[in-house]
């Protein structure tokens, strides 16, 4: 049961990531292949922010200060990265924001940090580097429910936010540049904050990542996370968050399935590129589309409807 | 006698901009070696209906691209509502009521068509991010007057029905109808339309010719179109300005136009000497 529960928040932290990815990726149409990078800032921020600062007693609220690290931590790197990188068009944009994330990968590699008196006590002077950190024991908020709390609260807020002027913003900038210039939209402003929100919610996953895992490896975090994250949000639909949320379930439910099965388990990844091929040829929309639940759900009624008004005539 | 000549001078010039809702001034623009836009200095005056023909390639939508700042000019002044916007990007001088359409109609094709009028509204609103996403009083009260008055366009142009469809499942004469609707909704002063009845069979090209004139009247709107149908350039336009390879070749009434001989020439080719 524990397994399946433990599944359960795995899902729910991939959905959060692939929400955020979407912001960025799905409404606003630029590529980001550094991901990974935010979801390892996060990580390592609350984790670091809990080795640290972790206070007895409080239980759970020890997560708040955590969360907000992760998100602060990774918006900074957001609007650093995000003001030069921005201004490059397409396929560059890319590139940079690939090696950005391998950027954060390395470093994070060789990066040590001066190790907590609990750890100097027993002789060990640093932490970090390819080992990685390990948050002290009860530091573990990994509960299915919390994670999902969470899953909901991003859903709704960004949700709220497409169906808003701002959203309105983003997803202009991605359906044509131009004719979202000449109807007021400023450019550089809406993708540096589409680009940081993107990352402060990816923030948020890496905080819910490392107080569920406790330890933190860098080599978590490489580009193959992002890639399978981006490949949620194009399985669910660029600009989805619904369709995003889904394909997490999807993609993670099926690669827990097939570890299960004996031979096949192993090479699953091979699974998930077959699967980006089929999903590219059959539905290059997604999932969903642009659409919401709600959305798909009027869109099925009215087939519905349809169908059974065409019933009596054969 | 000279002073009150001069004075004379600056008076008139003060009169004329009181009148010049936009002014352009030598503006030039050149590609490489292509010189799009060569010293072109024309104005429009509030409430106008002015058409800006020329043969192909003549450097109409370059200009047009300068005056609403998607396209920076290598040299030459704009003056809109008496103030200057030559520097001014694209998003800025659509705030000071300035608006247009593309010859290549650029709608958001995957958003609702009412979602297409409503970023006319992109910087009416006030609200925080915040209040949008936490669904605030303030949220609710802004959005309900954009949509009231998004529908409001809608509804002038017919396409109030539709208002939930794709903006990329419209026919075509509704996709040219619902981007004028756009440009209207920002609430601008001017109208710049590149070819509004590019691909219009004549009926839909006489109902866009009503409208044309109706948003001139009622929201008293100021127009300035590039258009090849002369039928309508003719009808609809107080005053036109003919373009060719980058200079303003002639300005006038449209009778004026029709019997410049150097319009003709630009249109049919210049008679040969020779004889050949």
């Amino acid at each position: 049961m524990s397994y399946y529960l433990d599944i359960l928040g795995n899902i729910g932290i991939f959905m959060i990531l692939a929400m955020s990815l979407n912001v960025i990726c799905g409404m606003t149409g630029l590529l980001q292949l550094g991901h990974a990078g935010f979801f390892a800032l996060g990580a390592y921020s609350a984790g670091l922010v809990s080795i640290y600062w972790q206070l007895p007693g409080l239980g759970m609220v020890n997560f708040i200060p955590g969360a907000l690290a992760a998100m602060l931590v990774a918006s900074l790197f957001a609007v650093l990265i995000g003001v030069p990188c921005l201004r490059l068009r397409g396929d560059y944009l890319a590139i940079a924001t690939l090696g950005f994330g391998e950027i954060v990968r390395l470093s994070l590699q060789n990066l040590y940090f001066p190790a907590p008196p609990a750890l100097l006590e027993r002789g060990v002077e640093r932490i970090g580097g390819a080992t990685g950190i390990s948050l002290p024991v009860n530091a573990q908020y990994g509960s299915w429910w919390f994670i999902w709390i969470f899953v909901i609260i991003t859903y709704v807020l960004l949700v709220n936010l497409k169906r808003s002027a701002i959203g309105r913003a983003f997803l202009a900038i991605r359906e044509d540049e131009i004719a979202a210039r000449a109807m007021g939209v400023n450019l550089p402003y809406y993708k540096s904050l589409s680009f940081v929100l993107s990352a402060a919610f990816a923030g948020l996953a890496g905080a819910l990542y490392a107080h569920k895992q406790l330890t933190l490896h860098p080599g978590d975090f490489g580009l193959l996370r992002t890639i399978e994250v981006l490949l949620m949000v194009v399985l669910g639909g660029l600009g989805s968050f619904s369709g995003a949320a889904l394909a997490a379930l999807l993609l993670i439910g099926t690669r827990e399935a097939l570890g299960q099965i004996p031979y096949i388990g192993p090479n699953r990844e091979l699974f998930f590129a077959l699967l980006l091929i089929l999903m590219i040829r059959f539905v290059p929309n997604g999932l969903f589309g642009l659409k919401e639940f709600d959305g798909v759900a009027r869109q099925l009624a009215r087939r519905f409807k349809r169908a059974r008004e065409d019933e009596p005539h054969g | 006698m000279v002073e009150q000549r001069e004075s004379v001078d600056r008076a008139v010039n003060e009169v004329r901009h009181e009148f010049d809702l936009l002014r352009v001034d030598g503006l030039s623009k050149s590609f490489g070696g292509v010189r799009a836009v060569q010293q072109v200095s024309f104005s429009v005056k509030r409430g106008e209906i002015v058409g800006l023909i020329g043969p192909n390639g003549a450097g109409k939508t370059t200009a047009f691209n300068m005056i609403t700042g998607l396209e920076v000019a290598d040299a030459g002044t704009i003056y809109f509502d008496r103030s200057y916007i030559t520097d001014l990007s694209a998003n800025q001088i659509v705030r000071r009521g300035l608006a247009r359409t593309f010859q290549n109609i650029r709608l958001l094709d995957e958003l609702s068509v009412l979602d297409n009028v409503k970023i006319a509204y992109h910087y009416h609103f006030r609200y925080r991010m915040m209040d949008a996403m936490l669904r605030l009083p303030r949220f609710f009260r802004e959005e309900r007057e954009i949509t009231r008055k998004s529908m409001q366009f809608l509804r002038l142009f017919d396409l109030a029905d539709v208002a939930d469809e794709a903006a990329e499942s419209l026919p075509y004469g509704k996709r040219r109808k619902l981007e004028i609707a756009r440009a209207l909704a920002t609430e601008g002063q001017l109208l710049l339309l590149d070819e509004p009845a590019a691909g219009m069979n004549p009926r839909e090209t006489e109902e866009l010719v009503e409208m044309i004139r109706r948003i001139n009247r009622e929201f008293s709107v100021s127009i300035l179109l590039i258009e090849h149908d002369m039928r309508l350039v003719m009808s609809l336009c107080g005053r036109i300005i003919v373009m060719d390879h980058g200079a303003v070749i002639a300005e006038g009434t449209p009778a004026e136009i029709r019997n410049d001989p150097r319009v003709i020439e630009a249109y049919l080719g210049a008679r040969r000497e020779d004889g050949a």
